[in-house]
C-alpha cells in the first residue's frame, strides 16, 4: 500500500521542481532511521523479555502464598526455620455465615444424629481455643497455619453435615 | 341398554384398578424417599465422624505435648490488640459454647464473672485467663459491648472429651517416642449407632411444659424400643446425673459423656410425678 502511493507520488512528480534535499542529506537520513528502527527494535525486545520475567515473577509469587487446600500436604523447607509471625487463621465466611443463620439445633433432635454434630463442634471449639492461646500467650503446642487448615476443614464438614441433616428433616 | 350398563361396569372397574396401582405407586415411591432419606443421614453422620476421625493426629500431638487436662472449651478467639476498653471478640466456633451463648464476632468483653477488664494492660490475656478458670458446666458470666450497648452472657464452658489414659504421656519423652495407637476420640459410637441412636429430644416449650407440668426439662419424643436407659416417650428428663439438661442439644451431650457400661440415675417426670431413673449404658 505505501510502495503504490510512493509510486504514484513518482508518477505525479513532473520534475520541474527539485529534491527536497540532497542525495547525502537522504543518505544521512536514512542511516540515521536504520538506526533508530534497529534501537527500537532492541527496546521492544528487551520490554518483551521484562514482561515476561515479570510474569513469571508473578505467577510464582501468587502460587507461593495460595493458601493450601484442606488436607493437603505442605512442603517443609529445609534447614532452620525463621521465626513466623501467628497467621490470621483462614475461615470459611459463607460456610459460617450459613451456620450461624440456622437454629442452634433442630427442632427434634435425633441423639445419633446431633452426637456426630456435638463431636465436630467440640473439635471445632478445642482449635479456636488453641488458636486464641498461639495469638494470645504467643506459643502453642502446634503450627497455627495447620491449626487454620484443621479449622477450614472441620468448618466445611459442619457446614455440609448440617445442611445434609435439615435436607433429611425437610423430608420427614 | 345393557350394552350402556356393561360399559359403565367396566369403567368403573378399570378406574378402581388405576386408582389402586396409583396408590401403590405412591406407597412405594414414599417407601423409596424414606429409604433415600436415612441413606442421605446416614452419609451426614459418616462425614461427621470421618472428619472427626481425620484431625486426630493433630489432637494427640497438642494433647500429649500439652501434657495437662487439657482446659474446658470456650470456642472464642480474642484480637491480641484489643485496647484497654476490653478484648475484642475476632472470631466464634459455630456451635462452641461461646456461640450457644450469644457472643457474636465484634464484640468486647469488659468484664468476666463481675471483674471488670477494662483498663487493664493484656486485656485478651486476662480475658481468656479468666475464661479458661473456670471449670466444666460452671456458668461464666460476661458483660459485652455491642455496638456500644452493654450486654450480658452466660458462657457454659464444655468439658473435652478424650481418653485420658491414653494421652497421659509425660512432655519431656513426647519427642522420643513414637506415637503410640490410641482409641478414637471421643468414643461416640455408643450414641452414633445402637439402640440409643434412635432417641430424640424436644426442648420444652412454655406450652410443651404446661402440658406436661414442667417448666423446664427435654421431652423425650421417641424412646429406645429396648427399654435402653429405662426412658418413656413422654418423660420429660430433668436431670442426668447431677446436671439438668436445658435443651435437646444439651441433653445429648451430656448423654455423650458416660462411657460405655457406666451407671447413672435419670430424674423424669413422668405423667406429671418425679420418677428417678436408674439407669446404664450399654455396655
Amino acid at each position: 500500500m505505501r510502495g503504490n502511493h510512493g509510486l504514484h507520488a513518482l508518477a505525479e512528480h513532473d520534475g520541474s521542481q527539485g529534491a527536497p534535499y540532497s542525495f547525502l542529506e537522504f543518505e544521512r537520513r536514512s542511516v540515521h532511521a536504520r538506526a533508530a528502527a534497529r534501537r527500537r527494535k532492541h527496546r521492544a525486545g528487551a520490554v518483551a523479555a521484562a514482561v515476561v520475567v515479570l510474569a513469571l515473577a508473578g505467577g510464582l509469587s501468587v502460587v507461593a502464598t495460595r493458601p493450601v487446600a484442606p488436607g493437603a500436604s505442605v512442603p517443609v523447607a529445609a534447614g532452620p526455620r525463621a521465626p513466623v509471625p501467628v497467621p490470621v487463621p483462614v475461615r470459611e465466611i459463607t460456610a459460617e455465615h450459613w451456620l450461624a443463620a440456622v437454629p442452634a439445633e433442630p427442632v427434634v433432635v435425633r441423639v445419633g444424629s446431633y452426637a456426630a454434630v456435638a463431636a465436630l463442634e467440640d473439635r471445632l471449639a478445642f482449635i479456636d481455643d488453641r488458636l486464641n492461646d498461639s495469638r494470645i500467650v504467643g506459643d502453642g503446642p502446634v503450627d497455627p497455619a495447620a491449626l487454620g487448615r484443621e479449622r477450614v476443614r472441620l468448618v466445611n464438614a459442619l457446614a455440609s453435615v448440617r445442611y445434609a441433616q435439615a435436607l433429611a428433616a425437610n423430608f420427614q | 341398554m345393557t350394552r350402556i350398563a356393561l360399559a359403565v361396569a367396566f369403567s368403573v372397574l378399570a378406574c378402581g384398578t388405576g386408582a389402586a396401582r396409583a396408590a401403590d405407586d405412591t406407597a412405594e415411591l414414599e417407601a423409596k424417599l424414606a429409604a433415600a432419606q436415612a441413606r442421605l443421614e446416614q452419609a451426614a453422620n459418616e462425614i461427621a465422624e470421618l472428619s472427626t476421625q481425620l484431625g486426630e493426629p493433630m489432637m494427640r500431638r497438642m494433647i500429649i505435648r500439652g501434657g495437662e487436662v487439657p482446659p474446658p472449651l470456650i470456642g472464642v478467639t480474642l484480637d491480641p490488640g484489643s485496647g484497654k476498653e476490653g478484648a475484642r471478640v475476632l472470631d466464634v466456633s459455630p456451635g462452641g459454647p461461646a456461640a450457644t451463648a450469644g457472643v457474636r464476632e465484634g464484640d468486647l468483653i469488659v468484664a468476666v464473672n463481675g471483674e471488670s477488664m477494662a483498663g487493664r494492660d493484656h486485656v485478651a490475656r486476662e480475658v481468656t485467663r479468666a475464661l479458661r478458670a473456670s471449670p466444666p458446666e460452671r456458668t461464666v458470666k460476661l458483660k459485652v459491648q455491642r455496638a456500644g450497648k452493654p450486654l450480658e452472657l452466660a458462657v457454659t464452658p464444655r468439658a473435652l472429651r478424650y481418653d485420658a489414659t491414653a494421652f497421659a504421656i509425660p512432655e519431656p519423652f513426647t519427642a522420643a517416642l513414637p506415637m503410640p495407637p490410641m482409641p478414637p476420640i471421643p468414643p461416640d459410637v455408643l450414641m452414633s449407632s445402637g439402640s440409643m441412636s434412635s432417641l430424640e429430644f424436644v426442648t420444652l416449650t412454655p406450652g410443651l411444659g404446661e402440658y406436661f407440668g414442667a417448666d423446664k426439662g427435654v421431652l423425650v419424643v421417641r424412646a429406645p424400643k429396648d427399654g435402653t436407659l429405662q426412658l418413656q416417650e413422654g418423660d420429660v428428663i430433668q436431670a442426668i446425673g447431677s446436671r439438668e439438661p436445658t435443651s435437646g442439644a444439651h441433653a445429648t451431650r451430656i448423654l455423650a459423656s458416660y462411657q460405655p457400661g457406666e451407671s447413672v440415675s435419670i430424674k423424669v417426670l413422668r405423667r406429671r410425678k418425679v420418677v428417678t431413673l436408674n439407669a446404664s449404658f450399654p455396655g
